[in-house]
């Protein structure tokens, strides 16, 4: 009953948007040119989806975000993590990164086209710029963050550096590393996109600015629903990752007789 | 146990230790700390706060050097890593992601010793101090007791022959600070251990010790050794309570910390 109860509210609104929103493009032709309606934007999805193009568009751009996204999060962790080991590179490092950091990957987007092309590997290369530097960062300050008399639990009982990361500083880190998956699923999916408008031959991002370039609302609003659901999609992988964090912990860093 | 290792378990010579603290001026924790510590022997560590307690342990794990003297132990020099040495602090440092079982467990996993026999010990550990019906359980769903019993079986765990205890119980309520302190002397008893246990708690200190050290305020310096009679020292804690001679430790020794610290009793 709750739940219903929660709902109703929740889409309320949406409904109140979507009657509104046809009536009056109903009444204007001038109101349907520039926004579309939900009628028409309801056909021009249904029937992209029905002839494959809004599929394999969002598949493209998925995939692109995706694979970006985990290179992006594997090579950024385990830099961060290495660095813990190294205070000298640490210290090299750190202005280095901010300045990076503070660089949008869109403005290097052109070298990304001249080094790989305008197809798949030049979306993928925008969306591990888009993360790599926040895995690397969140990855360091997760292992710094170490509670220091943990460490040294692990130190008396002659630890090896390799069973102190294993069973020490990867586990203490995982809600830095998970609020760096949740950040970076977007960061990628923008990054993906991104890259799509500048040069690109297929991908929602082309699809999008190929309908806006002929007035075609409807599409536009098709393609961005398409966003939403794959964004929902994304996140929602991360969700299981972190609803499962402490049997993944587990089954990676205790041994199988104590588990 | 190697085969010097049977007697003297430490051996503190002429310690001292000075910090060096900011802008010149440094400060002196220890001086010139004497101490033996035969096997199966509990010597309990008292004195005001700040004399230099837990830098003595911390020396003895071979977590801070001396500034002069040596601290052997089984004729070796103490050093950061010495599996003869097992250590427990006030807070139990459990890691919050384990099981209790993992967590006690974890360090004789460290020390490569988890074996059967290992986990047939865990297993038996954690029954004894009443815990092995949470063995699954995290630490975010125990009290504070119960978590402090798990570190205890995480450092009872171990083979070494000498436990470092830094007032591993004084933040439990009293009934359970006896219990834990009754299983604990039982087992380092049945196992021939030698241990330095450090407390503010007079009472503990009197019920567990074979050897009582007073120590004065900073800089730390042995005031008094307080030798507990034959007849007392065979006791287990809770017994000791109930004898006469216990009541007249407690006012001597409180007598004489409260001298040393300069307040009139």
């Amino acid at each position: 009953m709750k739940k219903i109860k929660l709902w109703t509210i929740r889409l309320l609104p949406l409904l109140l948007l979507l009657v509104v929103w046809q009536y009056w493009a109903d009444g204007s032709p001038k109101t349907r040119f520039l926004f579309g309606s939900p009628r028409l934007v309801f056909h021009a999805f249904i029937s992209n989806i029905a002839n494959g193009e809004l599929i394999i568009n969002t598949y493209v751009t998925g995939l692109e975000a995706l694979t970006g996204f985990l290179l992006g999060v594997l090579i950024g962790s385990s830099i961060g993590f290495g660095l813990l080991y190294s205070d000298l590179l640490a210290t090299a490092f750190k202005p280095y990164v901010l300045a990076l950091g503070s660089v949008p990957v869109f403005a290097v987007a052109p070298m990304l086209i001249v080094w790989f092309g305008v197809g798949f590997q030049m979306k993928v290369a925008m969306a591990f710029f888009s993360t790599v530097l926040v895995a690397l960062s969140q990855a360091y300050e997760g292992g710094k963050s170490v509670d220091s008399d943990l460490k040294v639990l692990f130190l008396m009982n002659g630890s090896s550096k390799r069973a102190m990361f294993w069973k020490l500083v990867l586990p203490s880190s995982m809600s830095w590393v998970l609020a760096s998956l949740k950040l970076n699923i977007g960061l990628a999916l923008l990054g993906a996109f991104i890259g799509e408008f500048i040069a690109s031959e297929n991908g929602l991002g082309h699809a999008i600015l190929r309908a806006g370039g002929i007035y075609d609302v409807p599409y536009v609003l098709a393609g961005a629903i398409c966003i939403i659901v794959l964004a929902f999609a994304l996140n929602f992988l991360v969700s299981i990752i972190e609803k499962h964090r402490r049997k993944i912990v587990e089954l990676f860093t205790v041994p199988s007789n104590i588990r | 146990m190697t085969s010097d290792c049977v007697d003297k378990i430490i051996t503190i010579q002429g310690l001292s230790k000075i910090y060096d603290g900011q802008s010149s001026r440094s400060i002196e924790a220890l001086h010139d700390i004497n101490l033996t510590v035969f096997d199966s022997e509990i010597v309990c560590i008292l004195g005001p706060s700040g004399c230099g307690k837990t830098t003595l342990l911390n020396i003895v794990a071979g977590l801070l050097s001396a500034t002069s003297g040596s601290v052997r132990i089984c004729e070796e020099e103490a050093f950061q890593g010495n599996l003869l040495v097992s250590y427990i602090q006030q807070s139990p440092q459990l890691l919050p992601y384990r099981t209790v079982l993992a967590n006690a467990a974890l360090s004789l996993e460290l020390r490569n010793e988890l074996g059967s026999g290992g986990l047939s010990k865990i297993h038996s550990l954690l029954k004894f101090l009443g815990l092995e019906e949470f063995s699954s359980y995290y630490p975010s769903e125990l009290s504070g007791g119960m978590r402090q019993r798990v570190a205890l079986a995480r450092t009872l765990s171990v083979k070494s022959p000498l436990i470092l205890c830094d007032e591993p119980f004084s933040s439990l309520d009293f009934d359970n600070r006896l219990e834990i302190e009754e299983f604990f002397w039982k087992a380092n008893k049945d196992e021939r251990r030698a241990s330095i246990f450090v407390t503010h708690h007079i009472d503990s200190a009197i019920s567990l010790a074979d050897r009582i050290i007073l120590m004065t305020p900073r800089p730390g310096r042995i005031l008094e050794v307080v030798e507990i009679d034959e007849s007392l020292r065979q006791q287990p804690p809770l017994k000791r309570r109930e004898f006469p001679s216990f009541s007249r430790y407690f006012s001597e020794t409180w007598q004489s910390l409260h001298n040393a610290s300069g307040v009139k009793v």
